[in-house]
C-alpha cells in the first residue's frame, strides 16, 4: 500500500506542479484555450494521443474485447485512418483561420451566431455524458487501488482534475497530457511482457485463450459484423470531428507541425490500443468469468502483476482518464464561457476578465457531471459504449458541417443547423429505439449529410465574407 | 482466417502498413 500511495502522490504532485507553472504562462484567452497556438509536433502530437486514449481504452476496450473477442481489434485500425484524413484533407483548410473553439469556426463559416450557440450547447450536453463515463472509471480505479468507495474516488479525481485545469488552462492540459502519456506508455510497456510471462508466453496464450473461449479469434465469434463496421465508422469520424481534437489543430504551429504531430498520435494512440489487446487475452485466460468486462483491467493490475507494475498500470489508467477529461473540460468550459457567455451575454469583458470567466466556466462544467452521478444519473453501461455514444453524437453533428464547410462553397447556415439537429436527434433515437447491431453513428451521419446537402441547395447561397477565409486564394 | 497467429499478427501488420503509408504520404507532400 505504501508503494501505491507514494507513486500516486508523486504523480499528482507532478501534475499540480505543471498546473502551477502554466498559471504563470497564461496571459490571455488564446493561451488559456489553445495554449497560444504555438505547440510543436512532439507536445502537440502527444496531447492529441493522450486525449484520444481514455479510460475507454484501458477499461472499455479491454472490456469489449474480453466480451466479444479479437474481431473488435480490427475496429481500432479506423483510428489511424481517421487521423490521416484529418492531416491530409481537413487540417489544411480548417486551420486557415485560427479560431479558439469549434463553435467559433461554426459562426465564421456559417455567418450566424445561432449556429455557434447551437454547436456550443451540443458540445456541453455530450461532454457531460462523456466526462461521467470517464470519472466512473476513475472511481473504479480508486476503488481497486485504495479500497475507497467508488463515489469518493470520483469526487477526488474531479477535484484533482479541476485544480490544474482551472488554474493552467490548455497550457497545463497539454503539458500534463505529455507527462500522462509517458505514464501510459510506461505502464503498458511494463505490463504486457510481465502478463505474458504469467501465462507462459504468446503461443501458450493462444492455446489457453482458445480453450477457454473457442471463438475468440473468429470474425463471427463476438459482435455482429454490422456493428463492427459501424463502430469503426464511429471511431473514424470521431477521430476527426470531436471538438477536443479539432482545437488541437489550432493549438499546433503550422501544417508541417500538424503532419508530424498526427504521425506521433497515430503511432501512440493506436499502438497503446494494440498493446492493451494482449492484456484482454490474458484476462480471458486467467479470469474467464468476470461479471463485467470493465473489471478485466483492474483485475490484471491487482492480481497478475507485481505491486510496482500493477500500480503503474493503475496510474496509466488514471492518466488515460485524466488526460481525456481535462481536454473535455477545456472544450466544454470554452463552449460555456467563450462561446455562450462572452459572445452572447457579455461581449465586452477585458482580456484578463475573460480568462477568469473561462476558469469559472471550467469549474461549472467540471462539477455538473459528478453532481449528476451523485444523484444517480448516468451510471450503468460499459464504459466503451458510452465513449462510442459520445463519438457518435459528435460525428453526426460536426463531421459534415466541418468537412463540407471547408470544401463545399454551397454549404449554408440553414444546412448546418439542420444537419447538426438532425444528426443528434437521429443518433439519440437510434440509440433508444434502433437496431442494436448497427451503431447509431451510421443513421446519424447519413441524416446529417443528407440534410446538409438538401437544405443547403434550397436555401440562399452563403455570403462572400463567410467563404473568403476558407476558399480565398491563399496557399497554406 | 480463424488461425490465431493470422488474426493476431495480421492486425499488427496492417497497422504497420498504415504507418508506412502515412510516412510515404508525408514525404510526398513535403518533398
Amino acid at each position: 500500500m505504501a508503494t501505491r500511495v507514494t507513486i500516486f502522490v508523486a504523480y499528482f504532485l507532478v501534475v499540480f506542479a505543471i498546473g502551477w507553472l502554466s498559471l504563470r504562462a497564461t496571459r490571455d484567452e488564446r493561451d488559456y484555450w489553445i495554449a497560444g497556438g504555438k505547440l510543436g509536433w512532439l507536445v502537440g502530437g502527444a496531447t492529441l494521443a493522450a486525449t484520444h486514449v481514455s479510460a475507454g481504452t484501458f477499461i472499455g476496450t479491454i472490456g469489449v474485447m474480453y466480451t466479444a473477442g479479437w474481431s473488435f481489434g480490427w475496429v481500432v485500425l479506423s483510428i489511424p485512418l481517421g487521423y490521416w484524413f484529418m492531416a491530409a484533407v481537413l487540417a489544411p483548410r480548417f486551420t486557415r483561420v485560427r479560431e479558439l473553439t469549434l463553435p467559433a469556426f461554426m459562426e465564421t463559416r456559417y455567418y450566424d451566431r445561432r449556429v455557434r450557440a447551437l454547436a456550443a450547447v451540443i458540445i456541453l450536453i455530450a461532454t457531460v455524458v462523456y466526462i461521467q463515463a470517464q470519472i466512473v472509471a476513475g472511481g473504479l480505479v480508486a476503488n481497486v487501488a485504495f479500497g475507497v468507495p467508488v463515489t469518493w474516488g470520483m469526487v477526488a479525481f474531479t477535484a484533482i482534475l479541476l485544480v490544474y485545469t482551472v488554474v493552467g488552462g490548455m497550457i497545463a492540459v497539454v503539458y500534463t497530457d505529455f507527462f500522462q502519456l509517458a505514464v501510459m506508455v510506461l505502464g503498458v510497456l511494463a505490463a504486457v511482457p510481465l502478463a505474458l510471462r504469467q501465462v507462459g508466453g504468446l503461443d501458450a496464450l493462444f492455446d489457453t485463450v482458445q480453450a477457454v473461449k473457442p471463438g475468440v479469434f473468429h470474425f463471427d465469434g463476438g459482435l455482429p459484423p454490422s456493428l463492427l463496421f459501424t463502430m469503426a465508422l464511429a471511431f473514424m469520424l470521431g477521430s476527426v470531428a470531436t471538438p477536443e481534437k479539432l482545437t488541437r489543430l489550432y493549438a499546433m504551429r503550422d501544417m508541417r507541425t500538424i503532419r508530424r504531430g498526427i504521425l506521433l498520435t497515430i503511432i501512440l494512440a493506436t499502438g497503446i490500443n494494440l498493446l492493451v489487446f494482449i492484456l484482454s487475452l490474458v484476462a480471458i485466460t486467467l479470469f474467464p468469468a468476470l461479471p463485467t468486462g470493465d473489471l478485466a483491467m483492474p483485475m490484471i493490475a491487482q492480481s497478475v502483476l507485481p505491486t510496482l507494475v500493477g500500480t503503474l498500470v493503475l496510474a496509466a489508467v488514471t492518466a488515460a482518464m485524466m488526460s481525456t477529461v481535462d481536454s473535455l473540460l477545456i472544450v466544454a468550459g470554452s463552449a460555456l464561457s467563450h462561446d455562450i457567455y462572452q459572445t452572447i451575454i457579455d461581449p465586452h469583458a477585458n482580456p484578463s476578465t475573460r480568462v477568469w470567466i473561462g476558469r469559472a466556466g471550467v469549474i461549472v462544467v467540471g462539477c455538473v457531471p459528478v453532481l449528476l452521478l451523485l444523484t444517480g444519473i448516468g451510471r450503468g453501461e460499459l464504459v466503451q459504449f458510452i465513449v462510442l455514444l459520445f463519438t457518435a453524437l459528435m460525428a453526426s453533428s460536426f463531421f459534415v458541417p466541418v468537412v463540407l464547410g471547408v470544401y463545399w462553397r454551397r454549404a449554408t447556415r440553414e444546412g448546418a443547423i439542420t444537419a447538426m439537429l438532425g444528426g443528434v436527434t437521429l443518433t439519440f433515437l437510434w440509440k433508444l429505439f434502433g437496431v442494436p447491431t448497427v451503431d447509431p453513428v451510421l443513421p446519424g451521419f447519413l441524416a446529417s449529410a443528407s440534410l446538409m446537402i438538401a437544405v443547403s441547395l434550397v436555401t440562399p447561397e452563403p455570403p462572400a465574407r463567410a467563404l473568403e477565409p476558407y476558399f480565398g486564394a491563399r496557399s497554406n | 482466417m480463424n488461425d490465431p497467429g493470422f488474426a493476431f499478427w495480421g492486425l499488427y501488420l496492417a497497422f504497420g502498413l498504415i504507418v508506412a503509408g502515412y510516412l510515404l504520404w508525408m514525404w510526398w507532400v513535403e518533398r
